[in-house]
């Protein structure tokens, strides 16, 4: 009797157990209706994401998947990224990033490789490699592993008006720093502004000086790692900064406060006449219509590769597609990202978004002259450029970056020189690079 | 219990003590596990959204906790990234920033409030109207509101300097937001416009509630304006400043978005604010640890300066 009581009682206890496990297993295991969905994270604000979104609808239709957009801003995406990374919720499936932001990224264990070393089906072809950028996947590619997809690209360029240029009597844009000068004192009078660049505080402002480092032909980092732009080289970079708006006054006192919209404004309204600026501008500037945007510099827009001091490089960064180690659904995830940065998807991007995808194959569609009359040289420039660009990605990122921003500051507002706000940015570097 | 008499409120004590004689022991026993039970969902919503992230906040803020070094864990250092911040001269920086922020935008919305809260009061044609009209700043959201100051105050081709120069106050572009003095001078004016209606409504209540008895028989006892203003008027308008300054107080120690549209806390870091700051080493630098600490600092600040005010309207004089 106490027998039967007994197992009657662990028949009850199996039986319960087995409930249990059947519905944990069902809470984490993806069902499939779960499967037919995907979390995506995309930053709004972005020229990108105009087309971007199109994309994700025509796959939507493709293959039946939903696709559950969050939708955010780029002020503060990196930070809802992390929270839903360290809650596990949302548990997105693919997230648009900046390159930028992955080496940080990378070092949280946030993000999957997608090389096939974790798993085999999360892998670039070896035939797709091949028809990215190098230099684009150099910037995403970090110990050895690729952690994103370019899927489009910005690199700096140099903006000018052919119209103020004809009455100014010059033929052709500068190609060195000393004729950077010389046009934009020429240029500069009344209202009218000879230059214009991105100069704010933090991370973003930065790479205006990244760039100039590289053109007087210094490293931000040195091989071991260690701060470099405090070189003679660095010294220059960042004199020449406080020159262009303390010395020569041809850029507005303002500058420092200056992000994209600052610069691709003040050039589309005719301030600034000349402008170093990503890609987009000339889609801004040459196809206002559709991007729904007012230009009063169409048909005048020249655009030019920058000038240099010693080495005649950009900067350049992609928006990026990654796979959080989170994610719900991965594999099925790689699928839509192959999709976004399809040959197919490049091609739309060009002609639709007026964006530059990261793959070569894109920028010989004889469709582009067709459609986008006048674009050519555009395209044909921008491909010169990627080929010597330097990536604007170093290790910790956003607090290396801030620690500079907040020196070069000081330095445009001459509160100290060059090089003593380099070297003291250098020694915080340092810091930040050894923790 | 003073203030409760005083105010003619039944203290709970009181209460109990009324049921039992009225009902017995059983029936007040069944009523507070009833109020108890009607409680209980607040309570536990509360602890889940105050309580755990405030404790969750205390004891991250004594661990360091780097989101992109997970190799690191989380290893307790104690006071550590409180130390860390008191010797962090950027963070010295950023609270005395702060803490002039707040003594000045806020002094100047009482003084402009309390300005317009009498102006309003006044008997003119459409004043229901113009009350609703100077609301407009304040209800503007704060991301709105900095993105178009930001834009009017652009060097270049900002509407203010272009004013200026027509009117021929300026010879050149002055970089409101890129000049040290000056962004930290534009982002308070923008505080003052956005924030001064709402505290020219509060006050404007607290104006209202004043028996008019009480100004005629300062009138009738041969008080001029500014006596009866000063005498009569503000006294009794004091528990109003009272919760006014403390709103607001609250609100600008904890100010976010106008510095970090505007300038990003630049030039260089003289617009960082407490807020900005903590929010920079949370989610740009990944710095979960000292980033909590920050936070706990605003915390106090804000706790010590609502204790200070309410001690303050509790006092005798707030009461008289």
């Amino acid at each position: 009797m106490r027998r039967d009581r007994g197992a009657r009682r662990w028949s009850i206890a199996a039986v319960l157990l087995a409930a249990i496990a059947l519905v944990a297993a069902a809470a984490t295991s993806p069902s499939a209706q779960e499967q037919k969905k995907l979390a995506v994270g995309v930053v709004a604000n972005t020229s990108d994401y105009k087309w971007i979104s199109q994309l994700l609808k025509q796959y939507e239709k493709q293959t039946g998947v939903t696709i559950e957009e969050s939708q955010f801003q780029s002020a503060d995406y990196i930070a809802k990224y992390t929270m839903a990374f360290e809650a596990k919720k949302p548990r997105f499936d693919v997230v648009m990033v900046w390159d930028f932001f992955l080496p940080q990224m990378v070092a949280g264990k946030y993000l999957m490789p997608l090389d096939g070393s974790e798993n085999p089906k999360i892998r670039l072809a070896d035939a797709d490699r091949q028809d990215f950028f190098p230099q684009s996947l150099k910037g995403v590619t970090l110990d050895g592993h690729l952690y994103g997809i370019p899927e489009s690209l910005d690199a700096g360029l140099f903006y000018y008006r052919k119209d103020v240029y004809a009455q100014a009597g010059l033929t052709r844009p500068p190609r060195t720093w000393d004729e950077l000068v010389e046009y934009s004192q020429k240029l500069t009078k009344g209202n009218q502004w000879g230059y214009s660049f991105i100069a704010r505080s933090g991370y973003t402002g930065v790479v205006t000086f990244f760039e100039l480092l590289h053109q007087a032909g210094g490293t931000f980092l040195d091989d071991k790692g260690l701060p470099a732009f405090n070189s003679p080289a660095g010294v220059k970079a960042l004199q020449f900064m406080v020159d262009l708006r303390n010395k020569y006054k041809v850029v507005p006192p303002g500058v420092n406060t200056y992000a994209n919209p600052e610069v691709h404004t003040g050039f589309l309204n005719g301030t600034f006449v000349q402008a170093r600026h990503w890609p987009y501008l000339f889609g801004m500037a040459e196809y206002a219509e559709q991007w729904g945007v007012k230009s009063m510099v169409k048909g005048q827009t020249g655009i030019a590769r920058l000038p240099y001091l010693v080495k005649d490089v950009s900067s350049f960064n992609n928006w990026v597609y990654a796979i959080p180690r989170t994610a719900n659904n991965p594999e099925a995830g790689w699928e839509l990202i192959k999709f976004l940065t399809s040959r197919e998807s490049c091609n739309f991007e060009i002609l639709f978004g007026l964006d530059l995808p990261a793959r070569k194959s894109a920028y010989k569609n004889p469709d582009i002259e067709r459609k986008l009359p006048g674009s050519r040289e555009f395209f044909d420039l921008m491909y010169g450029v990627m080929e010597t660009a330097v990536p604007y990605v170093v290790p910790e990122g956003a607090p290396v970056m801030d620690v500079v921003g907040r020196e070069m500051d000081r330095a445009l507002l001459g509160s100290v020189s060059a090089k003593e706000a380099l070297d003291a940015a250098a020694v915080k570097t340092r810091e930040l690079l050894k923790r | 219990m003073r203030l409760n008499a005083r105010l003619g409120v039944a203290s709970a004590g009181s209460l109990r003590g009324l049921a039992r004689a009225t009902f017995g022991r059983g029936l007040e026993r069944r009523q507070t596990m009833l109020a108890y039970a009607l409680v209980a969902p607040s309570l536990l919503l509360l602890l889940a959204v105050m309580v755990y992230p405030t404790i969750y906040t205390l004891v991250l803020s004594l661990h360091t906790r780097i989101l992109s070094r997970p190799a690191l864990g989380m290893p307790f250092v104690g006071l550590g990234n409180y130390v860390r911040a008191v010797r962090d001269p950027l963070f010295r920086d950023v609270l005395s920033q702060t803490v002039s922020f707040v003594a000045v935008s806020v002094g100047i919305e009482l003084v402009l409030g309390l300005g317009l809260a009498l102006l309003l009061q006044q008997e003119f044609r459409c004043r229901n109207l113009v009350r609703g009209l100077v609301l407009l700043p304040w209800m503007l959201s704060p991301v709105v509101a900095a993105f178009s100051w930001a834009w009017l105050l652009n060097d270049a081709y900002g509407l203010v300097n272009y004013l200026l120069r027509q009117a021929h106050l300026i010879a050149g572009p002055v970089a409101w937001l890129g000049t040290e003095g000056l962004a930290m001078t534009s982002i308070v004016l923008v505080d003052v416009w956005r924030e001064v209606p709402f505290v020219g409504v509060v006050l404007l209540a607290g104006l209202q509630s004043i028996p008019v008895e009480v100004h005629e028989a300062a009138r009738i006892d041969g008080a001029s304006r500014l006596r009866a203003f000063l005498h009569v008027t503000l006294p009794l308008l004091k528990p109003s400043i009272m919760i006014a300054l403390l709103m607001r107080t609250m609100v600008a120690v904890r100010v976010f978005e106008l510095p970090f549209i505007m300038t990003r806390g630049g030039p260089g870091s003289s617009t960082e604010m407490l807020a900005t700051y903590t929010y920079k080493e949370a989610f740009q630098n990944f710095n979960m640890g000292y980033a909590s600490g920050l936070a706990v600092v605003i915390l106090l600040v804000s706790l010590v300066i609502s204790l200070l005010y309410i001690r303050l309207m509790y006092s005798e004089s707030a009461l008289r």
